[in-house]
């Protein structure tokens, strides 16, 4: 078997093997479009700079947190995109109005600013109170303070709370708050003892957004993609059972060409190398396989199953009597074509939408790994056999 | 009787026109990525009565059906004039359930603005492929005649590919955009092929170069040909839900097939033509 000890041979063999041991230890995350979850992507009303991208990524990280999800990824795209990836069933009617709240509180009597949402010391999960469903909260001394100020003697007038300038509720002002003396406890009500679930959601965006304070900017949806997991392991069995399919029927119609199982076996192993190569490369540097990952993989396998077959034809080809000069042309093709591929999905990064941006990324790792690492080896393995059996 | 190459490399050309046409007056289905709006999908697991579920639902909602060994696959697509909520709220009263997760269902929305951008980014994306694509394809070839024919060839494929998506009403989406730029690589790997080994290769005359260069570009077109076909099997019978790749595998299995016209009738025409007249004429 010198084969093996061939340089480029070699390569793979120990890229294919690395891949394996890659996969097996940190095995392959796919993405929420996959394994069933919800990704959400919001925009800014303006672009802004990166560190109000960060201040932005962590008040959304804390909301989410404070409704309890944990195991979320965030994530800036450009100056005005932020990415949300929940990675398990969530209420999303709830969660959009969460993330989309920008958060600016303000409480009013009479047209005077009594407390604002940077008063709140402490807000607890929207309830049941005395006074209806609700948000209770605790205001911090000087909170307090300026709240006594502004409602002394105003008894049986209206507290106006208002949340990003829309009025949500305006209870009375009992006398007993109104003595001029700091009281820290209130409760926003936002309904009566029977909330209904646009009423809950309200509270819980109201307590969120308490909580974790208020966005530099205005948040908008722009795109939200929910699956069920159930739906996800349905999708990645889906993708097994094609692939698996399309494999053995993609190796029928090699069989048939070249019947010999000493072309047929070689091509079908470098192909299946090629999908684990990418595979280990995409656990190496964590990328999530998602659909359009799926997509990539099939676009450039395909394209190395193409470029195995142009190898093999040009090196069994009759006419060339020179191997060398035949693998040269053979090569002169598949950077030509890699080189189209790779010019047609470049355009694709500037695209503002991100499922084609991890198309293209897949697509050209896939290329890259087929020019550098299986073709050459595979050009070899076809020369190797072709010296001994023709 | 042998047909003049002249007017087989015709057929491709006048099955574009057609396309063309077919565009022009059927025009394209757009996903909810290109119009903006929601889309959802269940697997209820017994048959449903469409009208009865639409009762349910708010008005300017579109549901969808088709059967398949897991349950019925159902489509429902709305604008974003259309309130989410209320169509979810229907749903879970029509099937009964308290959660939707029970149904197996995916949910799609996009906005308004994402939409309208959508389109110039995703047309841009094409226009800017193609011509970053065309210039490698110089680049490679250096002559002007056999590189036109290549990215000739792939303008033909993609029309093509887009006529059989607006005759068999394929939505342009995100998965769609992907297919067609897969395409304009596979179609471009074949005609490079063809023209590397009938103007590179210095065995055999023209006919043996290009009798050889079908059978190894037959052979490629027909294995991508064969993995989208089964593709389009295993989602249309085993997975409906994951019709992104079915759209994806459809576009593809067309425009391959498109592409064994364009390249083994256009490509091959105007290549002999070159090669026969056009270089004998300098």
């Amino acid at each position: 078997m010198d084969i093996l000890k061939d340089s480029k041979v070699l390569v793979l063999v120990v890229s294919v093997i690395l891949s394996i041991l890659i996969i097996a230890f940190k095995g392959i995350s796919f993405g929420v479009d996959l394994s069933g979850g919800t990704v959400i992507v919001l925009k800014t009303s303006e672009p802004v700079s990166q560190e109000n991208m960060t201040v932005i990524t962590e008040v959304l990280r804390s909301r989410l947190n404070a409704y309890g999800l944990s195991d979320i990824t965030i994530y800036s795209r450009g100056s005005d995109e932020i990415v949300v990836e929940i990675p398990k069933d969530a209420d999303v009617e709830r969660i959009k109005k969460i993330l989309t709240q920008q958060g600016v509180f303000v409480a009013k009597i009479d047209n005077k600013t009594a407390y604002t949402g940077r008063d709140i010391e402490y807000v607890e999960e929207p309830k049941l109170t005395p006074n209806g469903y609700g948000v209770v909260l605790k205001l911090t001394e000087e909170g307090a303070r300026k709240f006594a100020e502004v409602a002394y003697g105003k008894g049986g007038h209206r507290v106006e709370l208002y949340m990003d300038g829309k009025l949500i509720s305006a209870p009375v002002l009992s006398p007993g708050l109104a003595d001029g003396r700091p009281h820290r406890d209130q409760i926003i009500t936002v309904a009566g003892s029977n909330p209904t679930k646009e009423e809950i959601d309200e509270a819980w965006a109201i307590y969120t957004a308490l909580k974790s304070g208020s966005l530099p900017v205005k948040l908008e949806i722009e795109y939200i993609n929910t699956i069920s997991p159930t739906l996800g392991e349905e999708f990645i069995k889906g993708a097994l059972i094609a692939g698996f399919f399309a494999f053995l029927a993609v190796g029928t119609v090699i069989a048939f060409r070249y019947k010999k199982p000493s072309i047929v076996i070689p091509i079908l192993i470098t192909c299946a190398s090629e999908i684990l190569i990418i595979l280990g490369v995409a656990s190496l540097i964590n990328w999530k396989l998602d659909l359009a990952s799926i997509a990539g993989i099939i676009a450039s396998v395909g394209t190395g199953v193409d470029d195995q077959i142009v190898i093999t034809d040009e090196t069994l080809s009759k006419g060339s009597k020179k191997i060398k000069s035949s693998i040269k042309r053979a090569f002169f093709i598949i950077f030509a074509a890699a080189g189209t591929t790779i010019a047609a999905m470049l355009p694709l990064f500037v695209m503002s939408i991100g499922m084609l941006k991890g198309f293209a990324i897949t697509t050209i790792i896939g290329v890259l790994i087929g020019i550098f690492i299986t073709r050459p080896a595979f050009a070899r393995i076809i020369q190797y056999i072709a010296k001994r059996e023709f | 009787m042998k047909l003049d190459y002249k007017v087989l490399a015709l057929i491709p050309i006048i099955l574009t026109l057609i396309s063309g046409v077919i565009i022009y007056t059927m025009g394209l289905k757009e996903s909810v990525d290109v119009s903006g709006g929601v889309e959802i999908t269940i697997t209820a697991p017994k048959d449903v009565d469409v009208k009865k579920l639409k009762e349910y639902l708010p008005p300017g909602v579109e549901v969808k059906k088709s059967l398949s060994p897991s349950g019925t696959f159902i489509i429902i697509r709305a604008g974003s004039d259309v309130n989410t909520e209320e169509i979810l709220n229907g749903l879970k009263e029509f099937f009964q359930v308290s959660n939707l997760e029970e149904l197996k269902y995916s949910q799609k929305e996009i906005s308004p603005i994402l939409s309208k951008r959508f389109w110039s980014d995703g047309l841009k994306a094409i226009a800017f492929a193609f011509l970053f694509m065309a210039v490698v394809v110089y680049l490679v070839f250096r002559s002007p005649v056999p590189s036109l024919a290549v990215i000739l060839a792939a303008i033909s494929d993609i029309v093509m590919a887009l006529g059989f998506m607006s005759l068999f009403s394929i939505p342009v989406s995100t998965a769609t955009i992907a297919a067609l730029l897969m395409l304009i690589g596979y179609s471009v790997d074949t005609d490079i092929l063809l023209t590397t080994r009938v103007l590179k290769r210095k065995v055999g005359n023209i006919e043996d170069r290009i009798k050889e260069a079908m059978k190894t570009g037959i052979t490629m077109s027909l294995t991508t040909i064969v993995a989208m076909l089964v593709l389009y099997l295993v989602v249309t019978y085993l997975v409906p839900a994951a019709i992104l790749l079915r759209d994806i595998a459809l576009v593809i299995l067309f425009g391959l097939i498109a592409d064994l016209l364009t390249t083994w009738l256009t490509n091959v025409g105007i290549l002999k033509y070159y090669l026969v007249e056009y270089r004998k004429g300098e």
